[in-house]
């Protein structure tokens, strides 16, 4: 039996969800295709959701791949639990959620 | 059976029955040129008919149903023509799954059409009304019928344009051109009158359009004509919301709005003054270039 204790919590899309965006727009779309809700995403959660499309990741390692660069809205997540407060927001639109699995 | 008649609506075919002088009357009037022969399929079956019993005749009401069924309380008979509108607005609304619907005037011009989605009261109507006595061809005032086949077209409906109280006497007033159906006071809205659909509109029913703009109106009084880009992730998200079967249709649906707003330019729009926002919008036909492939414009995150 895998020992799912010892693995840590990680982000993934909530199955269904597919993101849109627009190159000239900060924000995005999240559209659930299994219960058709529907979401602005502003920024910067839509960039979160980009690295967590990559594949699931935990907060900390979410955080550690926040560039500067990518603007004033991410200069503005300044710690992890700021970055977990954003993430539960998504998390209670059910965008996102945490489960115990290893990365691909 | 009562007296009808049966008429095409856009890609829709209503028949019509009533022993109620006005209602006949005016559905012929509202739709001159849309009588057709007993068609093989009816899509809407409405009958309109006093009720039985005292309030037949005495402050007398009229109800609406829909094969039979009565979806809403009866109304002074004085309004029944209004009621046949707004009862035909439900059926399509409530019974449609070939297009997605959305509460929305559409026009065109110059082969560029604008949807333009807005509560009641923001003056989409008066607005509407207006461009198609200016040039523009009506394909709704209340329903923008959306192909479901990844076109981007609407499918036109050249309804009567219902206005409300002041509206039908500035829209009469400026452009006497216009026809009207009789004004039906102390409605729900108001005063309505419904403006009938100019001839070419008619005539060109069965011409579908592409979207190239949507345009999110708003009458305020003294406001300056301003129109500013809104983002199209918003623009997506409120057409939704103004959509009578996005969830019905679900991921169709959001894959028809994701190419409409793909392949437009989005606008919040804030006028008072109608010469002004004629003027504007003929510039912006002139302008708005369409975007080319939808591959071109989308970001995938």
């Amino acid at each position: 039996m895998p020992d799912i204790g010892a693995a840590a919590a990680r982000w993934r899309l909530v199955e269904g969800v597919v993101l849109d965006g627009w190159p000239d727009e900060p924000e995005a779309v999240a559209y659930n295709r299994l219960s058709g809700d529907l979401h602005v995403i502003p920024p910067p959660q839509c960039l979160f959701l980009k690295h967590i499309q990559q594949g699931p990741l935990t907060t900390e390692e979410l955080f550690a791949r926040l560039d500067v660069s990518d603007g004033e809205a991410v200069r503005s997540i300044v710690s992890v639990a700021g970055l977990e407060s954003r993430l539960a927001q998504l998390a209670v639109l059910g965008v996102v959620a945490q489960s115990h699995c290893a990365r691909d | 059976m009562n007296p009808h008649l049966n008429l095409k609506v856009g890609p829709f075919t209503v028949q019509v029955s009533s022993n109620i002088a006005v209602v006949l009357d005016g559905a012929r009037l509202l739709y001159s040129d849309r009588e057709i022969a007993p068609p093989d399929f009816v899509d809407f079956h409405i009958s309109m008919a006093r009720p039985s019993g005292l309030r037949g005749w005495w402050r007398p009401q009229v109800n609406f149903r829909l094969d039979g069924h009565a979806p809403f309380k009866p109304l002074p008979l004085s309004q029944a023509l209004p009621m046949f509108e707004w009862g035909l607005n439900w059926c399509i609304t409530s019974h449609c799954l070939d297009y997605l619907i959305i509460h929305a005037a559409v026009v065109e011009k110059n082969g560029q059409a604008l949807v333009m989605p807005a509560p009641p009261g923001s003056g989409k109507s008066t607005l509407c009304a207006a461009l198609v006595c200016n040039g523009w061809r009506l394909l709704s005032d209340e329903l923008a019928l959306l192909k479901l086949d990844g076109s981007g077209e609407v499918v036109p409906l050249a309804r009567p344009v219902c206005l409300k109280n002041e509206s039908v006497s500035l829209i009469s007033g400026r452009f006497p051109q216009a026809q009207f159906g009789p004004v039906c006071n102390d409605t729900i809205k108001g005063d309505v009158a419904h403006m009938l659909a100019p001839a070419d509109s008619v005539f060109r029913v069965e011409e579908a359009a592409k979207v190239q703009g949507v345009i999110f109106p708003r009458y305020i009084k003294g406001a300056e004509t301003q129109l500013w880009l809104r983002s199209r992730a918003y623009t997506l998200l409120e057409l939704a919301k103004q959509s009578f079967n996005f969830h019905v249709l679900g991921e169709q649906a959001y894959q028809v709005l994701r190419g409409v707003v793909d392949q437009s330019q989005c606008y919040d729009f804030h006028y008072s003054d109608l010469e002004q926002a004629l003027q504007l919008f003929d510039e912006l036909v002139d302008e708005v270039e369409p975007l080319t492939g939808q591959g071109d414009s989308q970001y995938v995150l």
